[in-house]
């Protein structure tokens, strides 16, 4: 039985992704590379950014970056995500 | 004769002892992965694994502490009527993580192949040994031909090893099945489930390496 949605801590990880590939990426950037439509990310950002993971560029806010809590977030991710992936599991 | 054979009995209390530190081990890894991630799947995992260690170490204290005094005699003697309330405990808590491990795999599987077979779950049934021993193998055969179905998509060392362990768990449970047969099968059924863990633990250290 498959699952047909992505769970949350993995949308997390999919726009903290797309913004990591950047560097800096704007929300048209990350709505396409997380495939998510406009209402959700914006939901989704405003968490990420409350949870310390995802930064505000000073100057520009609508320009959005990693920060250092987000960058170990993606990295025990991944980590995490192998793992689970040995069990033949997905996060 | 009978001294013999309660030395040896001691090996199976030693050899749980060591499974409930792997299983341990296992299940801490996986609570941090929920704790750091707060992911259900590796919150089924952590208890999967939690209660198979915890009802090891429950059995193993309590058998070593009735039949072989290993806390004094008085509390030996006080232990020895519940024996059989323990071992319908450990049953009951074996089951339970074998439960969570379906579960997990029923929710949160990896995507297959469009074309490859869904594995169905099992009728899930609760009874009390001997039955325990075939009801696990039924549920753990789930976990088997899911784990086993992972390696042969990832074809990766550390699924291997994963699905081997599954293998491995499934065949101590036939051991003890077959206990009646020979009790020389009983140990080596507790060999096998101490090879199990060692194959999952090898598995989860060698994918989390990357």
């Amino acid at each position: 039985m498959r699952r047909a949605y992505r769970s949350r801590v993995r949308i997390y990880y999919d726009i903290l992704n797309a913004v990591m590939s950047e560097g800096h990426a704007r929300i048209t950037t990350i709505m396409r590379d997380a495939n998510l439509p406009y209402d959700r990310l914006q939901r989704y950002l405003e968490e990420l950014v409350a949870k310390g993971l995802l930064g505000r560029h000073q100057n520009d806010p609508t320009l959005f970056h990693v920060t250092d809590k987000g960058v170990r977030f993606v990295e025990e991710f991944q980590r995490f995500d192998r793992l689970v992936r040995a069990f033949g599991l997905e996060i | 004769m009978i001294g013999i054979l309660f030395s040896v009995i001691r090996i199976d209390v030693v050899l749980e002892l060591i499974s409930f530190a792997i299983c341990a081990f296992i299940s801490l890894s996986f609570l941090r992965a929920h704790l750091n991630l707060g992911s259900r799947v590796f919150a089924m995992l952590s208890a999967g694994f939690g209660l198979m260690g915890g009802a090891m170490l429950v059995r193993a204290l309590i058998v070593g502490a009735s039949l072989f005094g290993f806390f004094g005699r008085d509390l030996s003697r006080t232990l020895m009527p519940y024996l059989f309330q323990v071992e319908l405990l450990y049953s009951f808590v074996r089951l339970t993580a074998y439960l969570l491990f379906v579960l997990a795999y029923v929710l949160y599987q990896a995507p297959r192949a469009p074309t490859e077979l869904a594995v169905v779950p099992p009728p899930v049934l609760l009874i009390y040994n001997p039955a325990f021993e075939l009801m696990s193998v039924v549920l753990l055969a789930y976990v088997v031909a899911a784990s086993t179905g992972n390696w042969k998509r990832t074809n990766s060392k550390g699924s291997g090893s994963v699905a081997l362990g599954f293998w491995a768990l499934l065949a101590s449970h036939l051991l003890f099945a077959l206990t009646p047969l020979n009790f020389i099968l009983y140990f080596a059924g507790h060999a096998v489930q101490l090879l199990s863990l060692l194959l999952i633990l090898f598995g989860a250290l060698e994918a989390m390496r990357g």
